[in-house]
């Protein structure tokens, strides 16, 4: 398969390729864990270790940690399901937070927690995103899947998040807490802040296992790149390797929405960004854009706390700040090639 | 779409605002309507705090209509009397059909509204935010005068003047910190700021530089260790985002453990979110909180 390396960074060694990231998320952990509104010192990891109760350690241990594990989990997730969403719809646009399944995600956890289910079971919320990304997947497969065009794809994404919002308006007005609004607007724009060890556990298990799921599809999404028929012969079943996709994107996506709200455009950004070194491959770009996502999402949750004066900006807003241009940028550039 | 969905959303946000940060302490001043010499009989009142102000200074056979949130026990201090109320969710069409003779807004009530509702010719009087005890005690009888209640919020204001002016003898000044949903803090020119002084406390909103409505992370809290930290205590128990803070391990390990420099009370949110007679529960809480604080530092 050499034949399809167009560029010439596609001779970018893959080891080296995971390498580099790999030490740049890191320095990006480690950072993440030390800065902070109150920053603190490096010896203080000692007197965690040994369990002290100093104020230090409590914020290492209770805030910080979880905050720098989930900004990790929940970008790598994001990362690595842009880059199986498009190389099952085989284009560069698809992307979870534009595609509506986050938004759907979001919705699941809204009705989970509005309505008092994620109090008497604390894996409802995660469970409730799953099965709202899970549905918007599905839906946008069967929407799409069979005409994978831009139009088609972005025409039904328009449509997942349309129906995804005014539902969630919906559950919102009808839950009993007259601030619901109020806080869902804050917690849609994605945010990490003050998330405790026990959101860790919540989400982390599916995470890993909608990893787990889209890392098994990576020999069928190169196969797919030469088209259903070639895949098919060269023993792939497309049936199979699609549900494995839509089910990988529902749990990661799903768990990670539930815990840090939506975080937009990542998974639209890393997988652009890194195709070119990996030969643009879809089954190779995965890890790497796992990793990518997981370093975007550190350094950009790194940025958060210092970017503003009083309150911290949410972790969205500042994804979609450097996502939303590139949006635009790759639809010109895919239109002009699609011509 | 996510730009447009934004931009109306922050019209929604303002409106909200009102109820969640900065209104905590509003109280009334008349913009429109001068004393009444005939008690004004059919009251209706489209503002949480207004409704209060209400309940405190007049009969209920007089009050036609409160706001739908004055039934919420957590936020109310008279959800009980609410529930047999009339209840209203601050539309023009409602207000105008329950023909009032008189119509108490917030400051912060939706413009339209209020707008419409004057050019209706009803007779409506808006409310600003009192930031100090100063203005929630000269608003109180201000608004008492359009009610013809002076009499009432005579006695209310005396009260209140007993226990905030009187002078604290406390020569200890430990660090507090009133810390609502979202991190959300009072600080110098609010009416939570007068309430901490009066109990001898330095704020430590003020101490971190914030304004009268700042924001303060838990990361800052556990770091500037303030002696007494208090937080609302949500009567009703719906799921909320923004409280699910106040439930954060990090916070709940300083106060239990073996080196306690951290104590944390609730307040009924009730006596936090408006500038009434309601304050004077807080100002209960606060001071037995403040009498405990003394008693374990001898003990110890």
């Amino acid at each position: 398969m050499e034949h399809d390396n167009k560029s010439p960074v596609a001779y970018f060694p893959y080891p080296g390729l995971l390498f580099l990231l790999a030490a740049l998320v890191t320095v990006l952990f480690i950072m993440s864990v030390f800065w902070g509104t109150v920053s603190i010192p490096a010896i203080t990891l000692l007197d965690v270790l040994f369990g002290d109760n100093s104020p230090s350690a409590i914020i290492l241990r209770e805030l910080r940690l979880p905050r720098a594990i989930l900004a990790l989990a929940v970008g790598a997730s994001l990362g690595m399901s842009g880059a199986a969403l498009q190389g099952l719809l085989r284009n560069p646009l698809a992307e979870p937070g534009l595609i509506g399944v986050s938004g759907s995600a979001a919705l699941g956890s809204v009705i989970a927690f509005y309505s008092g289910l994620s109090v008497t079971y604390t894996l409802a919320l995660p469970v409730g995103g799953m099965i709202g990304a899970c549905f918007s997947v599905g839906l946008l497969y069967y929407l799409a899947g069979r005409d994978p065009s831009i139009l088609t794809i972005i025409l039904a994404g328009v449509a997942i998040n349309a129906v995804a919002g005014a539902l969630t308006i919906l559950a919102l007005n009808l839950a009993p807490n007259p601030f619901a609004a109020f806080e869902v607007f804050f917690w849609l724009l994605g945010s990490l802040t003050d998330r405790s060890m026990k959101h860790l556990f919540m989400a982390l298990p599916f995470i890993g296992i909608g990893v787990c799921f889209l890392l098994s599809t990576s020999r069928g999404l190169d196969a797919l790149t030469l088209g259903e028929d070639v895949a098919f012969s060269l023993g792939i079943s497309i049936k199979s390797l699609q549900a494995r996709i839509v089910l990988g994107i529902a749990l990661a996506v799903g768990a990670s929405v539930s815990v840090a709200g939506v975080v937009g455009f990542v998974g639209l950004v890393v997988p652009h960004l890194l195709r070119p070194f990996v030969g643009y491959r879809p089954g190779r770009l995965l890890i790497p854009c796992a990793l990518g996502g997981a370093a975007l999402t550190l350094a950009a949750d790194i940025v958060v706390r210092f970017a503003t004066q009083g309150p911290e900006l949410q972790l969205g807003v500042l994804t979609s700040l450097i996502g939303a241009p590139f949006f635009l940028v790759l639809v010109v550039k895919t239109r002009r090639e699609g011509r | 779409m996510v730009f447009l969905n934004s931009c109306l959303f922050t019209e929604k946000i303002k409106n909200t605002i009102i109820f969640v940060g900065l209104v905590f302490f509003s109280s009334i001043t008349t913009v429109s309507a001068e004393t009444n010499p005939n008690k004004p009989k059919r009251i209706v009142s489209i503002n949480l705090c207004t409704d209060q102000l209400l309940m405190a200074l007049v009969e209920t056979e007089r009050i036609i209509s409160v706001s739908h949130l004055s039934r919420d026990p957590s936020i109310s201090s008279f959800s009980g009397s609410a529930n047999t109320l009339h209840i209203n969710y601050g539309t023009a069409e409602e207000i105008y059909h329950l023909k009032p003779d008189l119509v108490l807004a917030g400051e912060y009530s939706k413009k339209n509204v209020v707008g419409v509702i004057k050019e209706l010719g009803l007779n409506i009087v808006t409310v600003e935010v009192a930031n100090s005890l100063k203005a929630m005690r000269s608003n109180l009888l201000k608004v008492a005068a359009v009610l013809g209640e002076e009499a009432k919020a005579k006695i209310l204001v005396s009260k209140i003047d007993n226990l905030f002016l009187s002078k604290n003898t406390y020569a200890e000044k430990p660090v507090a910190i009133v810390w609502r949903a979202r991190g959300l803090t009072d600080g110098r020119g609010s009416l939570v700021h007068d309430l901490l002084q009066a109990h001898g406390f330095r704020n430590l909103s003020e101490i971190l530089g914030r304004g009268a409505v700042g924001n303060i992370n838990l990361e800052q809290i556990i770091i500037a260790r303030p002696e007494l930290v208090i937080i609302p205590d949500p009567k009703q128990d719906y799921p909320s985002l923004s409280q699910l803070l106040f439930k954060h391990p990090a916070l709940r390990s300083l106060d239990r453990g073996t080196k306690p420099w951290l104590r944390i009370i609730k307040i009924p949110e009730w006596g936090l979110i408006c500038g009434g007679p309601q304050v004077l529960k807080a100002f209960e809480v606060l001071a037995s909180a403040r009498l405990d604080l003394l008693n374990n530092k001898q003990t110890r």
